[in-house]
Formats: structure tokens, sequence, C-alpha cells
């Protein structure tokens, strides 16, 4: 057994020490807002912080995330994401919305480091994370909205 | 619990229930569990059907079924809003709920060909009208005053001389006891309040917090994950498999092989069936089969297309003459 600390909750989950994280949040721990895209930490779907960092967890053993702070999209209840999904909201962002869980863990973890994104910088923090639908002219709007939001 | 609740038959049970699984969380597809469902069902109002599609509580709260998947097209919004724009009630004044496939609902639940909107343009909008028609009823045969003198407005039957007022809430259940009228009126283009404008989709909200329900993320009662090995030729035959380590894999439960039809063509698989998706695919990639690849192994697109350019040189058939044939 490996005690994983998601969401401020331990979590006790039978999963060898090689499994990604992606599948012990999902398929052990029930948390499905997480998504699958590519599984070699290429599209950014399956993103979550590890320690308040964005991390691929398709690709993110179990074994090096004990002992640390796991944070999904289900437990981003901070006022960064608050005002991130407002505006996600506002702007209609998503469409199908299957790697929106992804972007807006990667655009947290953004404005946190830079309340102040530039286009450039916005740009650099998510091409980590695609968008089949094409949704990127709307996030970077909906970034720099969170941005003027938090202020 | 209320005598109402205490009168429960199964089939006010299921509208009931479905209900409470809808206005707990307009989700994709979220189930109920058996047990919360019976602890809701004393705080549940009764809800009634007006169509498979629309169902209205005693509260006046409109439930409106959506059969048409949402993949970022918007059918969560736009086809409730075809049935809503007739019926008279805001979009948000309604809770849609995404069906899951059950027979009541037709063998169409699914989405293709950006054809949702097209085809169901009018039939939809007549559920709409037709539900509106069966609430005007049963308010004038409450008032005793002829359907002619009464119209709707946002979810209200009105009777113009007299301005008396009832609300869907009230007339819900003695119009969900009426014939549906199969050719309801509907509404002139120019008298749409939401067709045709631009709203904020309702499904948003839930995309952007992780609570929105892909396919992916479906589950059922003792669900299990497969991968299936599939040979990289196609056409090839499954000659035996050693599953030994596969079996060894943390997870795995199962190996079994499974046909996969396309066409007139059939190709095997060796499925892995593991407690998560990881182990099953973890499981595959441990099998050892044997294929027999049937000489496609070989199958180029240079030597095919020498092979046709041989053949163009023998004595052909008129296509002409090959049709006639065919279609004599």
């Amino acid at each position: 057994m490996i005690t994983l600390n998601i969401n401020n909750t331990p979590n006790q989950v039978d999963a060898s020490a090689d499994m990604p994280l992606l599948w012990a949040i999902r398929d052990m721990v029930g948390l499905t807002g997480t998504k699958f895209g590519c599984g070699i930490a290429q599209c950014g779907a399956c993103t979550v912080h590890v320690d308040g960092k964005p991390v691929r967890s398709c690709s993110f053993p179990v074994a090096a995330a004990v002992g640390k702070k796991i944070t999904t999209i289900e437990g981003m209840k901070d006022k960064i994401t608050e005002a991130i999904q407002n505006a996600w909201v506002e702007l209609q962002v998503p469409q199908c919305g299957y790697c929106q869980s992804g972007q807006i863990m990667s655009a947290t973890a953004l404005l946190k480091a830079k309340p102040n994104p530039t286009d450039a910088d916005i740009d650099a923090a998510m091409q980590g994370n695609l968008c089949r639908c094409g949704t990127y002219q709307r996030i970077r709007s909906a970034i720099h909205r969170a941005a003027e939001m938090i202020k | 619990m209320n005598q109402q609740n205490s009168q429960i038959n199964r089939r006010n049970f299921l509208r009931l229930t479905s209900l409470t699984g809808a206005g707990l969380v307009m989700g994709l597809g979220v189930k109920a569990d058996g047990i919360s469902v019976i602890e809701n069902l004393g705080t549940s109002t009764a809800a009634f059907e007006l169509s498979p599609l629309v169902m209205i509580d005693q509260t006046g709260l409109v439930t409106i079924f959506n059969t048409k998947p949402e993949i970022g097209q918007g059918t969560y919004q736009s086809i409730p809003a075809l049935i809503a724009e007739e019926l008279e009630v805001a979009m948000d004044k309604i809770v849609i709920k995404q069906t899951g496939g059950e027979k009541k609902y037709g063998p169409a639940q699914f989405v293709g060909g950006s054809s949702s909107v097209r085809t169901n343009y009018t039939n939809l909008r007549k559920v709409g009208a037709a539900a509106k028609e069966m609430l005007i009823k049963a308010a004038s045969t409450s008032w005793n005053v002829p359907v002619s003198e009464c119209y709707v407005e946002n979810a209200t039957v009105i009777h113009r001389p007299s301005g008396k007022k009832m609300g869907y809430g009230e007339l819900a259940e003695a119009a969900s006891k009426l014939e549906a009228p199969k050719n309801p009126t509907l509404k002139e283009a120019k008298d749409f309040k939401i067709l045709g404008k631009s709203a904020p989709r309702p499904d948003v909200p839930m995309k952007v917090n992780g609570t929105a329900k892909f396919g992916i993320d479906a589950s059922v009662p003792g669900m299990v994950y497969a991968s299936i090995e599939r040979c990289k030729v196609f056409g090839s035959k499954l000659v035996s498999f050693d599953a030994t380590a596969a079996k060894k894999v943390k997870g795995v439960i199962a190996v079994e092989t499974c046909e996969r039809i396309h066409g007139i063509y059939k190709s095997d698989g060796v499925a892995v069936i593991a407690e998560n998706y990881w182990a099953a695919v973890q499981g595959r990639k441990a099998l050892v089969v044997k294929w027999d690849y049937q000489g496609n192994d070989t199958f180029n697109s240079k030597d095919y297309e020498q092979s046709i350019r041989e053949a163009a040189k023998k004595e052909g058939i008129s296509i002409k003459l090959l049709l006639k044939h065919l279609l004599s």
C-alpha cells in the first residue's frame, strides 16, 4: 500500500511503484477530472500539481509522489483558480472541454509565478497543453482576464 | 415524508429518482446510487412527464432531456433550446439532463454529420409546443374558459380577459394526463426569444472544475479495464500466445482472445483484462504472441502498384459492360 496525499486527503492505494500517478488518481482514487490524453507527457491533459508545481501525471510514477502534496482540478479552491474558472466561463473558453482541466492547472501555476503575464509568458507556460478544438486564443485572453480579476 | 411521497408507485419512483439525479448534479450521465435516491425522496417534489423529454415538477422546475451527446459542438444547449423556445421557458430556468442510452429516448442518442440541430429542428420544437398546449389546456379546463383566450409567458399560463395566471408547477399534473397534440402550432421565427441568439453555454462551468463526465469517465458496478493486442499486419491470424508474464502484472485479472470485424475482414486480438487501465496496458506489453501473417507482411504499395500496372496490360472488360451486366 502506498499513501498519496491528494487534495489534502490521505489515500491508500494498492499501486505498483512505477504506476503513473494519473492512474492512481483516476482508477484507484476515482477522481476523474484529470484526463488521459497521450500517455507520454506531450499533451498536458493529465496535468496536476505536485507540491504546487505542474507535472504530467501520466508519466510521473506514484513512488515519486509519496510524501508530497498532490492537487487535482477537484482540489483547486484558491483565489487564483477561482478567478481563472470565472474568466474561463466569462469568455466561454472550452468547447469539448477534455483538455481544460490540464489547461487550468497550467494557467494557475503560471499566475502564481507571474501575476501579470505577457502574451509571450502565456505562450511559453501553456505550450505543453494541447487543445484539439483550438481554444488557444480564448485561453490567452482568459488568462489576461483572470490576472485583471485578481488585482 | 409527506402523503404524496408515501404513495409512490414504481413509475413515479423512477420519475422522481431520475429527476433527483438531474436536480442534484447537472452533469453528463451522473449516476444516483440507490441509497442517496431513497434519502432524497423525502425532499423531492413530484414531477410529471409531459413527454419523455419534458418533465415539470410541482415547483415549476422544468427538466429537459438532451439525447444528443455534447462533444464541444454545443448540443448540451442547442437541443434543449429547441424545446425551451416553444415551451416559453428561459434557458436559465431549466435543468438539462443528458440521456444515457435508455430505450424510452429512442435509438438516435448519438451525433454525427453536423446533423443534430438540422434533423431535430422541427420535431423538438413540436415537443415543446405540444407540452405548452397541454399546459394551456389544463389551465383553460381549470378556469372553464376557452383555450383561445389563454396564452403563455415565462412558464405561466395567462387568461387574457381576466388576467388570471397559473404557473407550470400548478398545471403539470393535470397537463401530464392529457394526450399530446400531434400537430401543435409552432412559433414564427420573428418571435423567437432563445433560438438564433447567443447565450452562455451551461456545460462550460462543468468543464472548468473537472465535474463534466466524458466517455473515459463512465463507470458501471464491477467495471474492469481491457487493453487488446492486435497484430501489426492486417488480416493476420492468431497462432498462439503466452500470457504467463502478463498474468504476473499486478492488477491483471484475465487474458482472453477476441475478434474484430472490419467489413469482410476479421482480425484476432488478445485482451488483457485488469483492475485498472495501467495494469491492462502493462499486461498487454508483457504478452508473447505468435501470429500467422497470411503472407500479408510482404504487402507493400510499390509492389501493389506494379501488380495493378501489370494487370492493366491484360485484356480487360469495359466498365460500361460490367455495369450493364451487374445491373441486369
